[in-house]
């Protein structure tokens, strides 16, 4: 299940994004992303367009990346 | 029935096309010339991993026949500045395979740019730098073929659009045998196919006279750690006198790098990892560069057969790497 971009699982996932040992390529090169853009400018607006990538990303690969999304909220 | 061999004559892939099949085709650019119009999308390569081995060719083509629970492929043309519309047209259920001619814009902007682009990770992206016999370097370019309506494009990106039956999805993957050596981590401070300066454990320096000092193997590409996946950037040439470094994949600021640890037997080391994930791609490709440094003329990468290749595609441009896709039930 996909949590909302209000719960804190998201923020926690920017900041720990390299501690989660996803396995689809697609996942692992998008939360890369939130890497790099987090990294040269980690303010509250970075992190929401941060957010609003993971987010839009999850919901339209829901079937296909559900093990790594299981691994990330559980 | 035996499987399909992937190198066929004009003719037979000319059969194939007619009968209405949907095709990706790589070979020779008068060998792609002598096909009809249908449902394919090709481009320029002589290099392939065929099911006899490694050899280079411009007598056969190399074709990829798509499954019949494809439901629809359109195959569209993009120039550098509109290379970002292409999630864009990602199909439902779909994936999307993409040829780009070497040494074009359209190369250098794709490889510069795509992770930055809406929704490029939505849908598997999947497909290779097109290039030519490497005798012809500078005499001849790179091409990329629209199948549907014939146009050839030596600047533009071909990308078919395939949408699949609801009860399949594709999956983009990677096997590299390159892992990140346990020596310096580098850093550079802009984005590009050249570098001048980089940071060596936080200590700005010219690159080209640390990859001399060092005498780093420039056979063994820079790797990136991107969540897990390892990513290379392959060395084209090292000016030390000009203190530039060409490389065939872009680097990028913010991502840290290390020089590869060797690859002792490539052919070895891929059938290893093969058994440890056993695959049966609709489509791979390889880079020429594996092909030229582990000298796979005549030798195989398991059963897996596709071009060998400027330059792969699985949402990035990556080097000397192998690129796969598969199906899976949904």
């Amino acid at each position: 299940m996909i949590p909302s971009k209000t719960d804190p699982r998201w923020k926690a996932l920017i900041s720990n994004a390299e501690s989660i040992p996803v396995t689809n390529l697609a996942t692992k090169f998008m939360m890369s992303r939130l890497k790099l853009i987090t990294t040269f400018e980690n303010s509250e607006a970075t992190k929401q367009e941060a957010i609003k990538l993971a987010y839009d990303f999850f919901v339209k690969n829901e079937s296909t990346v559900k093990n790594d999304i299981k691994l990330i909220f559980g | 029935m035996p499987a399909m061999k992937s190198m066929m004559t004009v003719d037979e892939a000319s059969a194939l096309i007619k009968s209405g099949a949907r095709l990706f085709v790589s070979g020779d650019e008068s060998l792609l010339a002598g096909l009809p119009r249908g449902e394919w999308v090709g481009g320029t390569i002589p290099y392939f991993m065929s099911e006899d081995g490694g050899l280079c060719t411009r007598d056969k083509v190399q074709v990829v026949k798509l499954p019949d629970f494809v439901t629809a492929a359109t195959v569209k043309l993009y120039d550098a500045s509109g290379l970002a519309r292409i999630p864009a047209d990602y199909q439902a259920n779909g994936f999307s395979y993409i040829v780009i001619p070497a040494f074009s814009e359209a190369h250098q902007k794709f490889a510069k740019d795509c992770s930055t682009w809406p929704g490029v990770f939505d849908r598997p992206l999947v497909g290779w730098i097109a290039g030519v016999d490497l005798k012809d370097l500078g005499k001849i370019t790179p091409k990329v073929v629209n199948g549907q309506t014939g146009e050839v494009s030596g600047s533009k990106a071909a990308v078919m659009h395939i949408d699949l039956a609801a009860h399949r999805h594709a999956q983009a993957n990677i096997i590299n045998l390159f892992q990140q050596g346990g020596g310096d981590t580098i850093t550079f401070p802009t984005a590009g196919f050249e570098v001048t300066d980089c940071f060596v454990n936080g200590q700005k320096q010219c690159f080209a006279a640390y990859v001399e000092a060092k005498k780093v193997n420039i056979q063994q590409p820079l790797v990136a750690n991107y969540m897990g996946a390892m990513v290379n950037v392959s060395f084209q040439a090292v000016d030390a006198s000009g203190g530039k470094v060409a490389l065939y994949a872009p680097v990028f600021p913010g991502v840290e790098y290390k020089v590869a640890d060797p690859v002792g037997d490539y052919e070895a080391g891929f059938l290893k990892e093969l058994d440890r994930r056993p695959v049966d791609p609709v489509f791979a490709c390889n880079c020429i560069l594996n092909y030229l440094y582990a000298k796979l003329e005549g030798k195989k990468t398991g059963h897996i057969v596709g071009p060998m290749t400027f330059g792969e595609i699985a949402y990035m441009l990556l080097n000397q790497t192998l690129v796969y896709l598969t199906f899976a039930e949904n």
